[in-house]
This record gives structure tokens, sequence and C-alpha cells, in this order.
């Protein structure tokens, strides 16, 4: 019995000792790979059904520890056009003497203009059969050409692109300014299931020429603020809206923070944003404002004409008060203080759900999923046809603010006019 | 050498009928039951047990009153020599071809997710190479191992299912009734085959200390199974919705390439080598089974000596079908359908036979 | 030429033939009887000894008081107490004036062993003693003055603790015998002699508790120890290699421990334990890998402490065996695994390094390799610093010389590091090599490579077994026992002997006293 294993063991070595000598199909160093932290992707010039595709490769050999190197670039950015992103790696490859990878890949940047194409939903797709690419790579629409915002990212500070991006990503998502679930993943469910808006990141290098006096704070989205300075012009503000995974519209930083507010999966924190002061109309005062917990939305499906009743609490600070006005003393000014901001803000939201029945006619807080919950059947909710009928829904939504903190110092000198 | 019966103990067995079962949660069972089963596929897994408690009930009741407690007795005695021997080979022919199906699968998944470039004749070589050579070692080694290995496996897997569940929202199970009423229960009966390893694990029966463990270690087995593929076709629904997660072909590979825990983004790599020992004990316990019913079959007296032998067989069928993922993923939809109906019937029939050859039996004497 | 060759080739077997008939002789000479004349008994002696030869025998002639017969002392001056002689034999004989007494009342001397054959003559003169030859009496006497130098007790060096007992076994059996007879002071402790060479007459001495140890491992024992058939067995450490079921293996399936009582705690729950004369540590058998993973500490330390060491224990093992071969893995195959800003550090590094991953941690781990085999055969001031001069200048200098990357020092170090906190010696040995494998598998198909290799090596565990006991028993398979395996339970509540072992008695304490403990 012992000869017997010994024979098996011996032709079992003979079999695979080829194929251990021959291994290692899939290894590569990672010193010869060129890491792509950012992908863009344009319609091409030539008309010709294609996309150009740029890659942001990122030079390992930046930072201060291998300052000894000289000063070398943080990136490297090469544009090419393709049938796809998929197979450009290759012919890039032509240029860049390390094999490309999506490893690394953070952020997809996408033009306005082919978001806008019919076709932008088949060049998407090629992400979801590339194994290197993964679901949670983020989306970012540029007002220009993907490549040209590439280009004109360079951040002084944080110089080395993947870093800047995620930091002001996450920057951006925390004050509300873009929207929280702009992940490739995010935007196939929502294509896919064809009941919601699909919000993607809104971005561009371009700065306007001259302020707007009629802008407030955060009424903007990426493009339409003044600044100057020594900086990177690049912004991160509003959001790109799809439907069935075409752009068809954009959104304000403001507008973006009011769809958290109205989002049940989400809860927006530190949302800071300005309203005029119903003490003196000259000034604004500015607030900030957290959700204190998810929106109540009641539904009414069945009878009659579908309606929505959404419920908001919100914890409201005032951080500035240009009007000086006494509140202290006067217990009753802080009713009127409440009765405005409840006013104002109740007012903007209905404004806000108004534009997204008529202009998008499709909703992008998710309220498809709790209108789900109202049906049995896949096939019942199917037949309802949600995205059809919310642009015909009644909407109310009533505002609870809850007034918090005043400041370090509550009271204010008594201005003689 | 001192030949010993090999024994299985409580522990053991249990970790291998999990090994068994709920490995399937991570191969394309949950995208077999997404097809029909939509944000309802986690009711159809409950349905499904429902029905196959009813064949693992007569066959551990079998067993265990059986002097023998032994399977291939309990045929024998219910069908009598020529039947039985032949019911014993298509019980064989079904599990050879669960083996063929579902080692394609698994070679196609570690092509497709993790070794894009390496041959798949390799990978199923190694693969089978290695599950060969733990059978070889019999089951109470695989036992052994498969408990050695049966908590960190179980932990990875929970943390996995955590970070999921975490990412997920619960709204997506709604419309609670999906696809309704009629498909969840046609489905329920006809994906029953699910759960068709706990009848290919009664050949163990014999090997256990006590029938009394065997019989408390099955239904425990079964209970812990019902349970974790009820909770991670739930979170694979939780995480993707329904729509998108029908397009997947292997949503737990799908899901630990999403979830991430803090610093640490790309997780899928830390669960890869737990999921790739479950597979190891997995198929070994497979091929052991299968050689033993072979052994049985045509009176081998050592029937480890028989496993390199299927395994060439495995990997020579398992390579031919062309594109994998689209051909393997349509002929498993067919297959567990075909052993649905085997899964039933066979307990169901072994029982009848048995009680009628009691009645005849004891009605002999008494006439 | 034919003839020089034929010449040689016969004058050889000449000599062996000659060889043959002396050594015929002399163990025909062994089997005599001892004869009534003094005379011929002392030639005898001196042939057999060959006296002229061996110095430090001694034959001391004289006549003793009273009886005025002629008698001898023979013995060597080397292995024998010289004052018990003068004070115990030759004083007492010397001044005695009775002239009926019998030697046995004029001795003084402990034990006085009467000798009727030459070879048991020969024997007890080899083991220190004094044979005293009287003219006119067919016997001889052996008595006892045995003093073999030896280091006294002594700090154990391999195994140390920090609380619990200091001592460790010595190469003096008399010692090691008494160290573990006081912590064991039960009369079922039984040390049985079972001589296991045929030319330099070891003995081994099983070591165990009649009414606990499974009979058939001692008889099993005791049948592998008597068909031994070799000429020497100088110590344990030699005994090992061939009582031990895989010499091949890089697994050890016998436990080789210096403390005395890591020996009684394992003869307390049913183990056997061999040990020898001239050996400084004991064999415990059977071994499992818990024994191996487990510590001498980690009976003394606090019940917290102590699984806090072994849950350390257990990743250095793993570290130990899998982070080289991780860093190969992940640099060749995975490199999405590494958080981005660490994998951009990493190939900066690599960038300069000329060699693939695969070379640059092998050279490393040689270059370890080396640095603690050196340090261990250097002379002992010097041995300190060479480590720390290996260690950090060549570390050092191979990254600055572009040899390997940074990353790879600390993996390598870390390596080390974990392999030092595996204090069993066999198991060490076993992992540090193990590791080269795990590598090259890493090299060849990354991660899976890595599970492939660990699938083999936990299959091949599981099957192998030390007399009889599964590897990971009471683990796998399941045994009633304490369970004291990854970690330990809290002293009251382990009130089983590990059953692997199959003790007489399997409850360590009677049950009423659990009972009462629980309430």
């Amino acid at each position: 019995m012992f000869h017997l294993r010994k024979k098996i063991l011996f032709y079992l070595h003979l079999f695979f000792l080829p194929i251990f000598l021959s291994g290692c199909w899939d290894a590569q160093e990672i010193d010869r790979l060129a890491y792509v932290v950012a992908l863009g992707i344009d319609e091409a010039e030539d008309e010709s059904n294609r996309i150009q595709v740029t890659y942001v490769i990122i030079n390992p050999n930046y930072g201060p520890q291998n300052s000894s190197q000289g000063n070398e670039p943080p990136r490297e950015i090469i544009s090419i056009i393709a049938d796809d992103f998929i197979s450009a790696r290759e012919s890039a490859n032509t240029v860049i003497a390390k094999e490309i990878t999506y490893d690394a890949l953070s952020d997809i940047v996408i033009s306005e203009q082919l978001a806008r194409s019919k076709d932008f939903i088949r060049y998407i797709y090629d992400a979801s059969k590339d194994m290197e690419i993964r679901r949670n790579t983020e989306l970012i629409v540029t007002k220009e050409d993907a490549y040209t915002f590439l280009v004109d990212t360079k951040p002084i500070i944080e110089s080395e692109p993947h870093r800047y991006f995620k930091l002001i990503r996450e920057k951006g998502q925390q004050n509300g300014n873009i929207p929280a679930d702009s992940q490739l993943l995010y935007f196939t469910r929502i294509t896919e299931t064809g009941n919601d808006l699909f919000l993607s990141t809104y971005a561009t290098s371009k700065v306007t020429k001259e302020p707007n006096p009629d802008q407030y704070d955060s009424q903007f989205k990426a493009g339409d603020l003044f600044f100057k300075g020594e900086v990177n012009n690049t912004q991160f503000a509003g959001s790109a809206v799809f439907k069935n995974g075409q752009m068809i519209g954009t959104m304000t930083g403001e507008e973006t923070h009011l769809t958290n507010f109205l989002n049940n999966t989400l809860q927006s924190e530190n949302v800071v944003t300005s309203l005029p002061d119903p003490f003196d109309s000259k000034y604004r005062m500015s607030l900030r404002i957290n959700q204190q917990d998810h929106p109540k939305i009641h539904m009414n499906l069945k009878e009659g004409k579908p309606s929505v009743h959404v419920e908001i609490d919100l914890l409201v600070d005032v951080l500035t008060n240009h009007s000086m006005t006494e509140y202290f003393r006067y217990p009753e000014k802080i009713h009127t203080l409440e009765n405005s901001i409840t006013d104002d803000l109740q007012e903007k939201i209905s404004r806000f759900i108004e534009r997204t029945q008529k202009e998008f006619e499709g909703n992008p807080f998710g309220w498809s999923l709790i209108a789900r919950k109202h049906f049995l059947t896949n096939k019942a909710f199917e037949d309802f046809d949600w995205m059809k009928q919310y642009p015909d829904l009644d909407v109310e939504v009533q505002v609870h603010v809850k007034l918090g903190r005043f400041g370090r110092q509550s009271s204010v000198p008594e201005l003689k006019q | 050498m001192n030949k010993v019966k090999p024994s299985l103990g409580i522990r053991e067995y249990i970790a291998i009928a999990l090994a068994l079962s709920s490995t399937k949660l991570t191969d394309d069972v949950p995208s077999l039951l997404f097809k029909q089963g939509e944000n309802s596929s986690w009711m159809i897994i409950i349905g499904t047990a429902i029905f196959a408690s009813i064949p693992i009930y007569l066959l551990v009741k079998m067993i265990s009153e059986h002097e023998e407690n032994c399977l291939f007795e309990v045929i024998h005695d219910a069908c009598g020599k020529v039947f039985g021997n032949i019911l014993l080979f298509i019980c064989w022919s079904f599990l050879t071809m669960q083996i063929i199906i579902i080692s394609a699968t698994y070679v196609d998944i570690i092509g497709t997710m993790y070794f894009i470039k390496t041959p798949h004749l390799f990978i199923y070589a190694t693969l089978l190479g290695v599950c060969g050579y733990a059978a070889m070692k019999g089951i109470q080694h695989i036992g052994s191992v498969s408990w050695l290995c049966f908590i960190p496996i179980t932990i990875a897997f929970l943390l996995a299912l955590l970070l999921t569940i975490t990412k997920g929202s619960f709204t997506f199970l709604f419309p609670i009734l999906g696809p309704g009423v009629k498909e969840i229960m046609t489905q329920s009966m006809i994906k029953v085959a699910i759960y068709i390893d706990f009848f290919f694990i009664c050949f163990l029966a014999t090997y256990m200390r006590h029938v009394k463990e065997f019989k408390k270690g099955t239904w425990i087995a079964f209970i812990v199974v019902v349970f974790e593929l009820t909770i991670a076709v739930l979170s694979y629904i939780l995480l993707f919705d329904y729509k998108t997660v029908q397009l997947f072909n292997y949503p737990h590979h799908e899901a630990i390439r999403f979830i991430s825990a803090g610093f640490l983004t790309n997780l899928e790599l830390f669960f890869f080598p737990f999921w790739a020992i479950a597979t190891f004990v997995r198929f070994s316990v497979y091929i052991y089974i299968q050689s033993l019913i072979f052994g049985r079959l045509f009176r081998i007296e050592n029937s480890r000596f028989i496993i390199p032998a299927i395994i060439a067989i495995v990997i020579s069928i398992g390579l031919i079908p062309e594109a994998p993922s689209l051909t393997v993923f349509k002929i498993h939809t067919y297959a567990l359908h075909g052993s649905s109906i085997g899964f039933i019937l066979i307990p169901l029939l072994l029982w009848i036979l048995l009680h009628i050859r009691k009645r005849v039996n004891s009605n002999v004497p008494s006439s | 030429m034919m003839k020089s060759f034929l010449k040689k080739l016969f004058s050889q077997s000449q000599d062996t033939i000659d060889e043959q008939t002396t050594e015929d002789e002399s163990i025909a000479a062994k089997e005599q009887a001892i004869s009534g004349r003094l005379q011929t008994n002392v030639e005898r002696v001196e042939t057999l000894y060959h006296v002229n030869k061996n110095i430090d025998l001694i034959i001391r002639h004289f006549t003793i008081g009273g009886t005025k017969k002629n008698a001898a002392l023979i013995f060597y001056s080397s292995t024998t107490d010289q004052t018990v002689i003068e004070m115990q034999i030759l004083r007492p004989l010397l001044s005695n004036r009775d002239k009926q007494t019998s030697i046995k009342n004029i001795l003084t001397a402990q034990s006085i062993i009467p000798c009727h054959k030459m070879s048991d003559l020969l024997r007890e003169i080899g083991n220190g003693n004094t044979a005293l030859l009287i003219d006119g009496e067919v016997k001889a006497y052996a008595i006892n003055t045995t003093k073999f130098q030896g280091r006294s007790v002594e700090k154990p060096e391999n195994e140390v603790v920090l609380r619990g007992p200091n001592e460790a076994f010595n190469e003096n059996i008399e010692a090691s015998m008494s160290l573990i007879r006081k912590k064991i002071k039960n009369e079922n402790l039984i040390f049985e002699a079972v001589p296991v060479s045929k030319r330099s007459h070891n003995v081994a001495y099983i070591t165990y508790l009649h009414d606990l140890t499974n009979e058939d491992l001692i008889a099993r024992i005791k049948k592998q120890l008597s068909e031994l058939d070799v000429d020497a067995v100088p110590n344990t450490s030699v005994l090992e290699h061939y009582i031990e079921e895989r010499p091949k293996s890089l697994f050890p399936s016998i436990l080789y421990t210096e403390r005395p009582d890591r020996v009684t705690d394992f003869i307390e729950n049913g183990h056997l334990v061999l040990i020898m004369d001239n050996s400084p540590a004991a064999l415990i058998l059977p071994a499992t890998f818990w024994s191996f993973y487990h510590s001498s500490e980690d009976n003394y330390n606090r019940f917290l402490n102590t699984n806090f060491t072994r849950i350390l224990r257990l990743i250095a093992l793993f570290i130990s065996l899998f982070i080289a071969s991780f860093y190969v893995a992940v640099t060749t195959f995975h490199s999405e695994m590494i958080p981005f800003e660490l994998l951009m550090a990493i190939v900066a590094t690599r960038e300069k390094v000329p060699f693939p991953p695969l070379i640059e941690v092998f050279l490393m781990q040689i270059a370890f390799e080396l640095i603690r085999e050196a340090g261990l055969r250097v002379p002992m001031p010097i041995g300190s610093t060479i480590g720390i001069v290996g260690a950090l200048i060549l570390g050092q200098a191979a990254v600055e010389a572009n040899i390997v990357s940074p990353i790879v020092v600390i993996i390598v170090a870390l390596d080390g590091l974990s392999s030092f906190a595996l204090s069993d010696m066999s198991l060490n040995f076993a992992i540090r090599m193990l590791r080269f494998i795990a590598i090259l598998s890493a090299a060849l198909f990354g991660f899976l490579g890595i599970v492939f290799f660990f699938i083999i090596l936990l299959f091949y565990l599981v099957s192998i077994t030390s007399f009889g006991v599964p590897y990971f028993a009471p683990k796998t398979p399941h045994y009633p026992s304490s369970q004291n395996t990854y970690l330990r339970d809290l002293f009251k509540h382990e009130i089983f002997r590990p059953g692997y072992v199959k003790p007489k008695d399997i409850t360590k304490k009677p049950r009423d006293v659990h009972e009462q403990s629980k309430t």
C-alpha cells in the first residue's frame, strides 16, 4: 500500500511540476504598473461615435520622502481616442511605459456633453465588465471637457490628485453641497430600477468672470461662484441629475442639501445656509441646520389622487444677527424668528419639489423605495408606474424648526440710529 | 498499520455539513434564486427549507432506526440488491453531475473574479488536485480540518455580512411579496435541491460515533444553513436591490468588492483565503462521498485509490463548456430543478418501500 | 601486485579473526563465576580492565583484621567517593578484631550487594561502586561509593520563566529523579529502568504514575525501547531520534523539556516521561500540537495573562509563517489590497530595487537565519552584539545599497521576532522551514498559492499522530479533557485529564469537590 501511495505521488508530481514551473500568469509586480487614479471620458471631437479617454496617472516618486529625486510632477495625463475605456488602456501603453491598471481608480470624470447624450449609458456600462473597476468608484460630471478639467486641476497644496479628489469630495458631502451617493453602484442601481433620479457630483475648473449679486450662500453650482486668489480653480458644488442613465439637468448646492433633507436614508448635519432676517429685510442671517431625525414620509397611493406628506424636524442654530435684534429680552421675538424660518424653509422646499416635478419629472429623494412599501408585489408596483405618477403627486411639506444655540454671546448692544 | 474505522464527532459533522451547504451563498445559487425570486428570494430559501425538511426527516428517521445506521444498508434493505444498486448509481450520477457543475462554477469564480489571466485548466487541476489529496486522507481528517477552520471562516463570513448589511437599506425588501405568492411557492418547490447536500451527507452517518449525534447534528446544521442562506440572500438584496443583483453572476464576490471598513478599502482579498479554504473542504467532502458510493457500487475495497481517476474525469468534463459563465449557469439551473425531483422522491420511495416490506414481513408469520 | 593485494586481504582477515577471538574470550571471561581464589579473581579483573593502560582503576590489596584473610578492593578512583572508601570500608576492615562476624557486620557502608558473576561485578564497578574480593569466598561484595562528577542543579536556560520554579534537570540521573520525586510525593510514581543500548549499557527510565498512565502506552514504549538494537544512546536527545514515529517530518512528536515542573505536570495528566543519565532534559510523550504551542509559564501566570500571551503566540505563529509570503503575494499579485498611500510608498522604494520581491525576501530571510545561527555559535561576549550588528547594520546597508526595499527589512524583522515567541525549538524550526515553502507558493500563485499550501499543511497536520494520539487532540477529534488548547480555562474548572492519553482515571478531582465549587 505504501508503494502505491508513493507511485501516485510520483505521477502527481510529474503532472504538476510543469505547471508549477510555468505558473504566475497573473503576477505583476507593483513597480511595473502605472496607476490610474482618475479617468476622464469625453465625446470624441470627430463625431465617430467614439470617446476620448483621459488618464491621470500618479507618480509614486512624488512626495517629500523622495525629494532627492528632483522635482518630478505629481501626475501624468494622457488622452486618447478609443472605442471604450477598457481597450483604451492597451492603446495608451504605446505612450506609457508601464502597464496601465485601474486598481487605484477612484473617480470617473464625465463631461456634461457626453452625460447628456443618449449613448452615455452604453459607455459607462463597460465599467461593470472590467474586474479592476470597482462599484464604489465616484462619478463626477464636469461642465467643460473632462480632459480640460483634469488638466486644469492642479492643486497647489494637496498636489497628489487622488488625495485632492478624496478630500474635497469628503468635505463637500459633509456640508451637503454635493450628493452623498454619487458612486457607480448607485448609478446602475437607480438606472436599472428606473424609479428615481440619480445625482452625480458636479464640478468644473472654470471660474465665473464676475460676482452675481442675487446669489446667496450655496445657491450656486460649480462654475457660478466668483472667487479669486492664488488657488486652483477647481470647484465641486451642486449635482448633475440623471434620469434613466441620461443627464437631464443640474441642481445647485442648496438644492442638493434640500434633497438630503427629504431623503429618508440620509440625515444631514451641519448644513450652513442663509435666510432673510425677519426683523430687517436688508440683512440675511446665517443658520446652521441639523436634521434631528429621518424625515417622516406618509404616502397615500391607494385612494383618490396620490399624495405625499413629509415632516422634517430641524434644529437650527442662528450664527449671525446683523439686524442686532435683542432676542434675550423679548421672548416673543424668538417666536417670530422661528415662524419666519419655518415659513422660509417650507417655501424653499416646496418650490424645489415643484421644480423636480415640473422640470425633471422625477424625484431625486429615493421616494420610490417608500412607495414600494405600499404594494404587495413587484408587478403591482410596476403597473402603478411611480416615475409617471410623480409629477402629479400632491406633495405637502411640513417643517418643524427648533431653535438651538445663538452663539457664544446671545445679547447684542442696542444700536442708536 | 492498524486499521481503525474513521469516526466523526458531532462538531466535525456539523462543520462538514455547513461547509457543504453554506458555501452555496458564495457561488451562483443566490443568482439562480434572484432570477425568479426577485426581492423575495429570501422567502424562497425558507420555503424550500420547509419542503426539504420532509425528505431530510425521512432520511434521518430511516437511518437512525436501521441497526447499522448506514444509508447503503437502508437502500439495499428497501430495494433489494439489484434495484438498490441502480438507485445507488442514480445517486452517484447526481453527485458526479453536481461536482462537475459546481467545480466548473468555482473555477469560473476564481478565473473571472481573482485570477483573470490564469488558464482555467490550471485552476481546475490545482483545485481538484489539492481536494483529491485531502479526500484521500479520509473523512476523519476532512472533518478535523473543517472543524479547525470552521470558526475563522464563520467569523470572516459574519464580518462580510455585517459590513454588507450596514451599507444596505431595508426598503429594498419591499414590495414584500416580490413576484407574488404563487411564484414564491413554485420556486420553493422546484429549488428544493439547494439542500440536496443533506442527502449526500447521510452517507457519512455510519461513521458517526453515536446515531444520536447524527440526528442532532443534521438538524442543527440544517437550521444554521437555512439561517445563513436567508441572511446572505437578504444582504445581497439590501445592498444592491433586486434589479441590479439579478444581473450579477456571483453576488457574494460583488458584495465583498464593494464593502469597506474604515481605512481598509479593498477587502475582498481578506475574505478570499477563508472562502477558498471552505471551497477546498467542500470539494474534498464531495469527492470522498463520491468515491465511497463508487467503491460500494463496484465492491472496491479501498475506494480512495480511485480518487485520482475521478478527478481526471471531473476535470475533463468540467472544461468542456464554452463561455463557462453563461453555459454553466444555465446547466446549473436545469440540474438544480432535476435534482429537486430526486431529492424529494428518493427518500419518499425508500420510506414507502421499507414500510411495505415491514408490513409484508410481519404479515407472513401471522398468516 | 596481485600478491601484495592478496597479502593485504589475507592479513586483514587475519586481524578480524584475531579481534573476534579476543572478543569471544572476553565475553567468556565475563560470564565466569567468581572463584574462591583471590589471586585468580584479581588476575581476571586485571586482564578485563587492561590495568596497565587504565590509570584510574585501582586495586588495593590488604588483609582483613581479625579473620586475617587476604582481600582486595577494586574501584575507579574517578567515580567513587574516596572518603567513603576510607571511612566506611578500609578502616572498619583493618581495625576489626572480631574473628567470627561476617563482612556485612564489619562494614559501615549503606548498601552492600553480593555478586556471584564476573559480569555483575564489572557492572557494579562501572556504576561507581567499590568491589570487595575476599580470599576463600565465591562471591564479591559491591559497596555503594558512587560519586560521579557533574554540575549541580541550575536554572533552565532555554525555557525561562518569570514566575514559577527555576530548577532544571542536569546530567545526573539521581538529581533528575530527585527533582521529580520532590514534586510528586506519591508511592505510585515509578521510575522503571529499561536498557536501551548494547555496548555502552545506557539505561532509560520510564517515569509514570502507576495508577494513572495507560498500560498499553507503557507496554508500547517498553517494547519499543527494548527492541532498540544500537551500540550507544548517550542521552535523551539521541533517544528521541530512535523512538519518534516520523524522523523525517518537520513536526516533532515528542516534547523535549529541561524543566522538571513541566515534566511532573504532564505525568500528573497521565503522560509518560523518559529520562536518562547524562541528559539535561526529559522526553514527554505523547505530545500534541498544543504541548508545543504552550509554554511552561502558562501554568504560573494568572488566568488572563496566560490567555493574553497565548493569543499573542498564536498571532506570532501566523505572522512568522505567513507575513513574508503575504508580502510577496501582495506585491506580485494583489496590489489593490494595500491602502493606496502605502502602496505608493512601497512602489517608490521598490522602483530602485533590481530584484523581484521573491528574491528580495529570500535574500533577507537567509541573511536573518545566518545571523541567528551565527549568534548562537559565537562565544558569549560577542554573541549578543552580533545580533545587533547583523540586524541593524546589514538591514540599513542593504536598503541604502538598493538591494532590498525598507519594507522587506521590517517584514523580516517582524518575522524573526515572532518566531522567537514560539518557545519550543522543534516547532520553531518547523515554522521557519515551512515559511520558505509558503513564500515560494505565494510567488507562484499569490493568495491562492498560500491557501493551497495552508490546506495541504493542515491536512498533513491533522493526519499525523504521536504514539497513537492525533496531533490536534483534544480539539479535533474531540476528547473529554480540560480543553486546554488555544486558551486555558480557570484551574478550578479543569476537572478532566486529557482523554486522548486514555488515563486510568479521567477526573482530576472527585466529583463532589467539583459540585461544591460550582455552588
